[in-house]
């Protein structure tokens, strides 16, 4: 069942609008910590965690040649914050409580709002599906000494249920070049802390509470020569913590219809710095974001048709302070400033969707979302999307809709001072939210039971992008100013092809090819950083003697970056084997990126992964037993 | 310094026979640009705006947004930082077909007018390591009837283990008859460090007594306790619009700028560029352009003039510009110079076309 692409529950494989899962198993045989590995080879989108090196060590995700803010993060349905630049690190998420990924292409704000222009990544928990107490544990240990520790324990009783769960995962340094202390990639850990509890009040009302605390660490170290003075190590530490609860009341209200109410609170807290090796100084910056929300969703049945009718109410705040440690006039001080001003942002939105189904064969699902900002104004996005099965065999669905984006209060509020380094960033408070439209077909053709074919195609046009606006920079003195403004207008367009060969459990092939043509208009260049063409080739496959192998290929075609760089193509393998040592215990081993293709320290634009090979073992177990001897 | 160098050399041409009085051949420039005569007298500025090319006559052209471009002499300004109080900026040189556009073309920033000197180009930057290494050029500086050369050393410093940024070392000698001593000093440019303000002190030195003080810039301009002042990766000098003291400075390598590599820079030494230091005597700067700090602006000085041609002209190039106001931007482009003297352009003959953006 899918949820994602119409806040309804729908089977996957007839959903109105085309909905890709990756299961918590899939993304274990991918040999995935976090969604970020899970979605890393997933066909239709990009996660390029070494493209963004200049916002640190972050995976964000590209669908359809938008990423950065671009593309919603949900987590059970609630928004993701604590943004580095715009970009939700999956890597920060790991997949100890996941039951599935759900990703939507192309603009869904109808349904979302802000953020959706590029497509929606929904990151679904699950209560215990078995009754009385259960557990699962993974154990595992990865090159670079990395350490991967996931448990979670459940009890389930007949009207409540509860389940914790746990993840560490360590990796150490790698160095930037031989004979230098810089990190290519800094010693990083993360961590996972989250309790879930759920209950039925009654047999029309059922409560459920999760509480995570995310925690993620890395400590770089970077060394520069200064003129006449020789080279100098400064220690780049990094922290973030994300704490989410959410509260959710599901009413039946009888005859299929609903009412789901849920209350949302998160707080990111993000610090980072940049110290002298054994000095006091240096400088730290440190930010505080928090979001509340409340949300009423009514799914109303009326025979052929559904209604969904929604109002969500959001507030978020957000500051970032820089601390600098200095000698000033012979002594050591410590100044404070904002780096971001503290800035809130508050937003209501109203949202209506009906799927109207038509003699079995045809559903229409005209939608639309007003949202009214404190700052930005109100915006409005339609959408209309229609699913065709005139038997079991064909599936055809087209979409077209808006998107949007409102600013973010970084974008409202930055004061970015690197003037010592010439140039500075400052916020804008008169930006308005970027706009889209989008288009999006796709057909699936199943013969017969063991084969799939799909063909699939969008175009996207934005307009309003906001961005720094490095073209008219201002100058004074030496100092350049840049501030953000909404002058970039983009178009995308693609299309897929797809074959998936089945053989019962036992077999599994999936082929897989993606095109993706972008525009910047005001340059007439592509956007930098989008691989044209990826294809993607995965098995998994059922052996004798209760073993299983899987494996996965993919390559991507260079890439624009700029008008004299272009990021080289690369290809990826990644294999496992596993041994079925009891019902739900698996040894195994695999290893990513086979071919240990990696970035080129200090090569601009370098999509390939900044790891390289990666082998590992390990033992995951379940308990008691989840499927028969 | 290159107006100075272009002037003295039209200068000269006024004197010497051989010099070619013959009209400049020039190409059409956009056949859709507003065309404007811009009288430029002897002393004294002429304002421009473009929004409908004119020529105003601002009541208070300090506070005024009505003007967007000034004329003074050889020189160009903005309606901007020390030019004026409003929005203007410009970039350039930008080819000349820039013209043909109507596009705003893709620029890196636009510079607003600023405060400039001898010492304006005394570093290299090092973009990758985010560095700035002295050029060791070596600066001659007139402070009153005294002459002094002066050399950069280092921008860095160790404090508290750790590299800082704008603890400067200089060297300088006076220049007599007879050989003067070297003097090493260390001067605190870093004006308040990271979290200073615009009124930290600046690091300012006396050549003539060795004194450094640490003193504010709006202090600064009206100071005569100082020859040259160190602030960031900025040094002025007091004279001109840095200051009521009359210095003047010149930088005696000022034509390897353009050509020197980074490579190279950063191969330099305090001690290896000890014999340029060395090099230099009174006799050396016996006919140098001292000049204080002024006013600098996209059309830097001289760079919209023709250094090649004779009698003077306009550089083939384009400008864009933003106005005051700071809304619109135009792109801008000279043709002609009608009767100029000495002093003056004469009638300059301005191109101009708003672009979109």
């Amino acid at each position: 069942m899918v949820v994602t692409g119409t806040r309804t529950a729908e089977q996957s494989q007839r959903a109105t609008v085309k909905t890709d899962v990756v299961t918590r198993d899939e993304a274990e045989r991918r040999g995935a910590t976090n969604v970020a590995e899970a979605l890393s080879t997933q066909p239709g989108v990009q996660v390029n965690p070494g493209a963004y090196g200049y916002l640190g060590t972050v995976s964000p995700i590209q669908i359809q040649g938008f990423d950065l803010g671009r593309v919603l993060i949900l987590e059970d349905g609630e928004p993701v914050i604590g943004d580095v630049g715009g970009a939700i690190d999956l890597a920060a998420i790991p997949i100890a409580d996941l039951a599935r990924i759900e990703i939507v292409t192309g603009p869904s704000s109808a349904l979302y709002g802000s953020s959706a222009i590029g497509g929606v990544v929904n990151i679904i928990s699950a209560p215990p599906r078995q009754d009385g107490a259960s557990a699962r544990a993974r154990s595992e240990y990865r090159s670079h000494r990395g350490v991967v520790l996931q448990g979670s324990a459940a009890y389930r009783a007949a009207n409540a249920w509860s389940q914790l769960d746990l993840s560490r995962t360590r990796q150490a340094a790698v160095a930037e070049l031989p004979g230098l202390p810089d990190t290519q990639i800094p010693e990083l850990s993360r961590s996972l802390v989250g309790a879930r509890i759920g209950g039925r009040l009654n047999r029309n009302i059922e409560l459920k509470l999760r509480a995570r605390w995310l925690h993620q660490r890395f400590d770089g170290i970077e060394s520069t020569e200064y003129p006449g003075l020789g080279r100098y190590l400064t220690d780049l530490p990094k922290s973030s913590d994300r704490i989410a609860l959410h509260l959710v009341e599901d009413i039946r209200l009888g005859r299929g219809s609903s009412l789901r109410l849920s209350l949302g609170r998160q707080w990111a807290l993000a610090n980072t710095g940049n110290f002298r090796r054994n000095s006091p100084l240096g400088q730290a910056h440190d930010s505080s974001q928090n979001q509340q929300s409340f949300e009423a969703t009514a799914t109303l049945a009326d025979g052929p048709r559904t209604w969904v009718i929604g109002a969500r109410f959001e507030t978020q705040r957000l500051s970032q302070q820089l601390h600098t440690h200095e000698r000033v006039d012979g002594a050591l001080v410590t100044t404070s400033a904002a780096e971001v001003t503290p800035q809130g942002l508050n937003s209501a939105a109203l949202y209506s969707q009906l799927a109207w189904t038509l003699g079995r064969v045809l559903t229409v699902l005209p939608g639309v979302r007003g949202e009214q900002h404190g700052r930005q104004g109100s915006v409005v996005a339609p959408r209309l999307a229609l699913a065709v099965r005139p038997n079991d065999a064909w599936t055809l669905r087209a979409g077209a809709g808006r998107g949007f984006r409102t600013p973010n209060a970084e974008e409202f509020g930055f004061n970015f001072d690197h003037s010592v380094y010439g140039y500075k960033v400052i916020g804008n408070r008169e930006l308005k939210p970027e706009q889209s439209w989008g288009v999006n077909g796709d057909v699936a053709f199943r013969p017969a039971t063991f084969i799939t074919l799909r063909a699939g195609g969008f175009a996207n046009w934005v307009r309003d992008l906001i961005d720094v606006d490095l073209a008219s920079g201002m100058s004074t003195g030496t100092v350049v100013t840049y501030t953000y403004a909404n002058f970039q207008r983009v178009r995308t367009a693609g299309g897929n092809l797809g074959l998936t060969l089945l053989s019962e459990d036992r077999f599994r092939a999936d082929l897989g090819y993606d095109y993706l043509w972008t525009r910047d208009e005001l340059s007439g260049e592509p956007l930098s950083g989008r691989p044209p063409h990826t294809l993607t080739a995965s098995f998994r496959w059922s052996l004798p003697w209760r073993l299983e192998l899987s494996a996965r290929a993919r390559s991507v075609s260079d890439a624009f970056v700029d008008t004299t760089t272009r990021t080289p193509g690369y290809q990826t393998i990644d294999g496992r084997l596993a041994f079925r040592v009891w019902p739900s215990t698996q040894a195994y081993a695999g290893v990513l990126n086979l071919l240990d293709v990696h970035q080129e320290p200090g090569r601009v634009g370098d999509l390939r992964p900044p790891l390289g090979r990666v082998l590992y073992v390990g033992l995951s177990a379940g308990l008691p037993s989840e499927q028969g001897p | 310094m290159r107006i100075t160098f272009t002037r003295l050399a039209w200068f000269a041409c006024g004197f010497v026979l051989a010099c070619s009085n013959s009209p400049r051949q020039t190409e059409p420039l956009g056949a859709d640009t507003s065309q404007l005569e811009v009288p430029v007298p002897e002393t004294g500025r002429v304002y421009l705006k473009l929004s409908d090319p004119s020529l105003v006559t601002p009541s208070d052209p300090a506070d005024s947004s009505e003007w967007d471009l000034a004329f003074e002499n050889f020189d160009v300004y903005t309606n901007s930082g020390p030019s004026g109080s409003g929005q203007a900026a410009a970039f350039g040189q930008l080819d000349s077909s820039a013209l043909e556009g109507d596009e705003s073309p893709t620029v890196p920033f636009l510079s607003a007018d600023k405060a400039g000197g001898a010492f304006a180009d005394w570093y290299a930057y090092d973009g990758q390591n985010h560095a700035l290494h002295s050029r060791y050029h070596v600066y001659g500086v007139k402070s009153g009837d005294r002459l002094w050369k002066v050399q950069i050393l280092s921008y860095y410093s160790e404090q508290d283990n750790a590299p800082v940024s704008g603890l400067y070392q200089i060297r300088y000698a006076e220049l007599s008859d007879e050989a003067g001593a070297t003097h090493t000093v260390q001067i605190d440019g870093t004006a308040g460090g990271l979290s200073g303000s615009a009124s930290s002190g600046s690091g300012c030195l006396d050549l003539a007594s060795g004194a450094v003080r640490q003193i504010a810039p709006a202090d600064a301009r009206a100071s005569l306790e100082w020859d040259l002042c160190f602030r960031r990766d900025s040094i002025s000098v007091n004279g001109e619009a840095g200051g009521p003291r009359g210095v003047g400075a010149v930088d005696l390598q000022a034509d390897q700028t353009s050509a020197e590599q980074l490579a190279a820079v950063v191969q330099q030494s305090a001690d290896s560029t000890l014999a340029r230091f060395s090099e230099v005597s009174r006799a050396s700067l016996a006919s140098a352009p001292f000049r204080g700090d002024h006013v600098v602006s996209a059309f830097e000085t001289g760079v919209w003039l023709d250094a090649e041609a004779s009698p003077i002209a306009p550089a083939r190039a384009a400008w864009l510009v933003r106005e005051a106001s700071g809304e619109r931007q135009f792109l801008v482009a000279f043709s002609e110079f009608r009767e100029p003297t000495a002093s003056s352009p004469g009638t300059v003959v301005v191109h101009s076309k708003p672009v979109k953006q």
